[in-house]
């Protein structure tokens, strides 16, 4: 549909073809989940962190290493267990006794994409080594700044169900992941499928890149110039506004929520081929944006009240911003 | 009902007969007969009784050239009484008169004015229909020509004596007419247990606020006046001889510089002042500052007076428009006030003022094009919800789309070339193209087409 209306610029049109081109590529080892494909592609496209929440089996390892294999980054997996330390993810200083001096090992983290895996089995002080490398997307091991490669993005993996042994993620990290993703399990064609493409051999190994490196960067500078109406920067702002008003709510997200989202929906467009945000871009993603950004209160967590559902909530009660809507009501409780 | 027509009638006729009045004596030293040219109201009023069971369109043509034959009439009678019916001489010179009428206010300019005004009213009456709004609003009105009125004969020097008796016969009907309106709208306590005694009590009231009003006019006199402005002076030299006392006192603290070596002063004949009277009368410039505030109270009484008047107009356009097959009305929130703003603007730009409201974010102009297709989605979003399928606030134009066709699947097509269109234009910088916009409004007029065939009879629950 929106090939036969949507005028597009070249350089959407650009990312639509490359989005499709990893898509496709994706699709040869994941079965299914176009949708939480996008979601990393968007990721990427938006120099954002991704966290990949499900229960163990459905992928998300192998999504993480089939995303970095069809882009030819320089790909590097932490496992993360409980005597991990921050040394082990940064690098180390160490003394070479050959040449006398001290010389600097690089840790995985010095890549461009890192999946780390079962992010929640490292301890608090390990986690806390990835925040200036998600944020700044530098490290600084004994007073030296190492500028990490473009581009740099994280695919984080944790399992919800298993909690001993596992430490929460502290919301200063939570918030420097751009989108959360579920994978959810196959349904029985797609389950059927797997079985069929995996009995013989690893789609995986064979899988190759159809991206470069330069050609990220660029499709990243190209999805900055998508045009986002007034209107909708007022929309973005009172989603982002309602989960603080929210009376299920006890902290709400914060700008960089906000921001999040204003980028990821330019990205979104641009996927879909079009060189302007439309409300529906917002929509779809501010459960994966925003949902775990916040603290919901503890009664609503007793009552098995998901921050997925709040922000449903918020949804159905934002006025989208089109004819006949009057005002962006700011509160959505 | 006919009461109420009576009193919004009679309001009208005291407001206007005594500016009528003044304004007589100012042009014409009272030669025009008033009564006469009030005459005008009932025979518009009558006129357009008459004439109620044709169309709008097809009264105005008949009531002008009635009014103009009136008019004419009258202007014979009045001025040109000796002159021969047939001989065109008059006519010529009350065109010349007309003519000059922009120049100077004579009797003649003052009776076409009058007896278009009147006209005008006695229209609006036979078409109006009487409500507690229409007679809040004639009050309020017709309060801000009283003003006006007794401002312009506490000023000049023109005497009327039907000013007051006009004024308490003004407020009388206006009390009787907002109370019997309240009471037939059942909106009062006159329709609670008392109603029986509802004639009883609106006299009662009536009674009650004039025989109060008389009261206060009889002990408020000048000389009551005088008394309590002596009382306030007196106050007010009390507090100053206090002031000078302590600041006399304050000075005897500090000891008078000695003059050295100056001549001794001669002495002067001492003159004996006349003790001066107290009596407390506002200087010039006071007076004129309350003059000037008076003055922009009664402009804004009248300002707001217009402002009701015009939207009520407004609002009865909009009524019958929107009662017209086929015709769309669409409301312009804040049309009004920008236009005006504009004008403001201009204004202070001839002027060479700068506009001093630069703040507040500005939305760029919309194109005409994408107006037009921002348009016609509003008509079909008002369409649809008249039909039973609304939106809900948080649908966005897509996920309306999905409702529409569940509603109405014949339209399939249309709803989404549409659909698209808007979103385009509403959510982008691009301009649809002549072909497109053609194509929206084709989509549009086939979607009513569709909708108003009788065998699609549907039942649609919005699950939002």
């Amino acid at each position: 549909m929106d090939q036969a209306f949507a005028a597009t610029a070249p350089e959407v049109w650009r990312v639509k073809e490359a989005a499709e081109r990893i898509l496709n590529n994706v699709n040869q080892v994941i079965v299914g989940k176009v949708e939480t494909i996008q979601l990393v592609l968007i990721a990427l496209l938006c120099e954002g962190h991704v966290l990949i929440e499900d229960v163990p089996g459905v992928g998300k390892t192998l999504l993480a290493k089939a995303m970095a294999k069809s882009m030819g980054c320089r790909f590097k997996r932490i496992q993360c267990t409980p005597d991990l330390l921050p040394s082990d993810v940064t690098g180390i200083n160490y003394f070479n006794q050959k040449t006398f001096a001290f010389e600097f090992r690089p840790g995985p983290i010095i890549a461009q994409i890192v999946l780390v895996d079962e992010i929640n089995r490292a301890m608090p002080r390990t986690q806390s080594s990835l925040l200036e490398c998600m944020q700044e997307q530098q490290i600084t091991v004994d007073l030296e700044t190492v500028l990490l490669p473009r581009p740099f993005m994280i695919l984080a993996t944790q399992n919800p169900i298993e909690l001993e042994g596992t430490f929460p993620l502290p919301e200063a990290q939570l918030d420097r992941f751009l989108l959360r993703v579920r994978m959810g399990y196959p349904d029985e064609g797609e389950e059927e499928a797997i079985l069929t493409r995996f009995h013989q051999s690893n789609p995986l190994d064979d899988l190759p890149s159809v991206l470069e490196v330069s050609e990220i960067l660029e499709l990243q500078k190209n999805c900055r110039q998508v045009y986002v109406e007034d209107s909708l920067h007022r929309y973005i702002t009172a989603l982002t506004r309602a989960t603080r008003t929210h009376d299920k709510i006890k902290l709400g997200t914060s700008p960089r929520a906000s921001l999040g989202l204003y980028i990821a929906s330019q990205a979104r467009a641009a996927i879909h081929g079009r060189n302007y945000v439309i409300p529906d871009d917002v929509k779809s993603l501010a459960i994966p944006i925003l949902a775990h950004r916040f603290i919901a209160k503890t009664e609503t967590r007793m009552k098995g009240q998901s921050q997925e559902d709040i922000i449903k909530e918020i949804l159905s009660a934002v006025p989208v911003p089109m004819e006949g809507t009057r005002r962006p009501a700011p509160s959505s409780s | 009902m006919a009461l109420l027509y009576g009193i919004v009638a009679a309001m009208q006729v005291c407001w206007l007969g005594t500016a009528l009045d003044l304004a007589n004596q100012k042009a014409a030293d009272g030669f025009l007969s008033i009564l006469v040219v009030l005459g005008f109201y009932p025979l518009a009023f009558g006129f357009h009784r008459l004439l109620q069971v044709l169309p709008w369109s097809r009264v105005v043509l008949p009531s002008c050239i009635a009014w103009a034959v009136a008019m004419l009439l009258l202007a014979k009678i009045q001025f040109f009484n000796s002159v021969p019916l047939g001989d065109p001489l008059w006519l010529r010179n009350l065109w010349q008169a007309m003519a000059q009428m922009f120049h100077t206010f004579n009797p003649e300019g003052l009776m076409v004015v009058s007896s278009a005004i009147l006209w005008g009213l006695g229209w609006r009456l036979a078409y109006g229909r009487i409500h507690f709004a229409t007679l809040i609003t004639e009050f309020q009105f017709g309060l801000a020509i009283f003003l006006i009125v007794f401002f312009v004969h506490a000023q000049g020097d023109w005497k009327s004596s039907a000013l007051v008796p006009a004024a308490l016969i003004f407020f009388s009907l206006a009390l009787l007419g907002m109370s019997v309106s309240h009471a037939r709208e059942q909106n009062s306590w006159l329709s609670g247990p008392y109603k029986g005694l509802w004639f009883g009590f609106l006299l009662f009231s009536i009674a009650l606020i004039l025989t109060l009003g008389l009261l206060i006019s009889v002990a408020v006199n000048p000389s009551l006046l005088d008394f309590i402005l002596s009382l306030l002076a007196k106050a007010g030299q009390f507090i100053l001889e206090m002031i000078q006392i302590f600041f006399s006192f304050l000075n005897s603290f500090f000891s008078p510089p000695k003059p050295a070596g100056l001549p001794p002063s001669l002495r002067m004949p001492q003159i004996s002042r006349p003790p001066e009277e107290i009596f407390w009368v506002f200087s010039d410039s006071v007076r004129e500052v309350i003059r000037f505030i008076w003055g922009m109270g009664c402009l804004t009484l009248i300002l707001v007076a217009l402002w009701r008047i015009a939207g009520q107009v407004f609002n009865w356009l909009r009524r019958k428009l929107s009662g017209l097959e086929g015709a769309e009305v669409e409301p312009l929130p804040g049309a009004f006030r920008e236009d005006f703003w504009h004008l403001l603007r201009k204004i202070f730009l001839a002027l060479r003022i700068k506009w001093p409201f630069r703040g507040g974010r500005k939305s760029p102009p919309l194109l005409s094009e994408i107006e037009s297709v921002r348009r016609i989605y509003r008509q079909l979003l008002k369409w649809a919800a008249a039909k039973g399928c609304g939106r809900h606030i948080s649908q966005t134009p897509w996920e309306y789309l999905q409702t529409l066709l569940q509603w109405l699947p014949e339209g399939r097509w249309d709803f989404t070339f549409i659909t698209h269109q808007y979103v385009r234009a509403r959510y982008s910088l691009l301009v649809p193209t002549e072909k497109e916009l053609e194509q929206v409004g084709r989509s549009w007029q086939q979607l009513k087409q569709i909708r108003s065939k009788p065998a699609a009879k549907r039942t649609f629950k919005n699950r939002r």
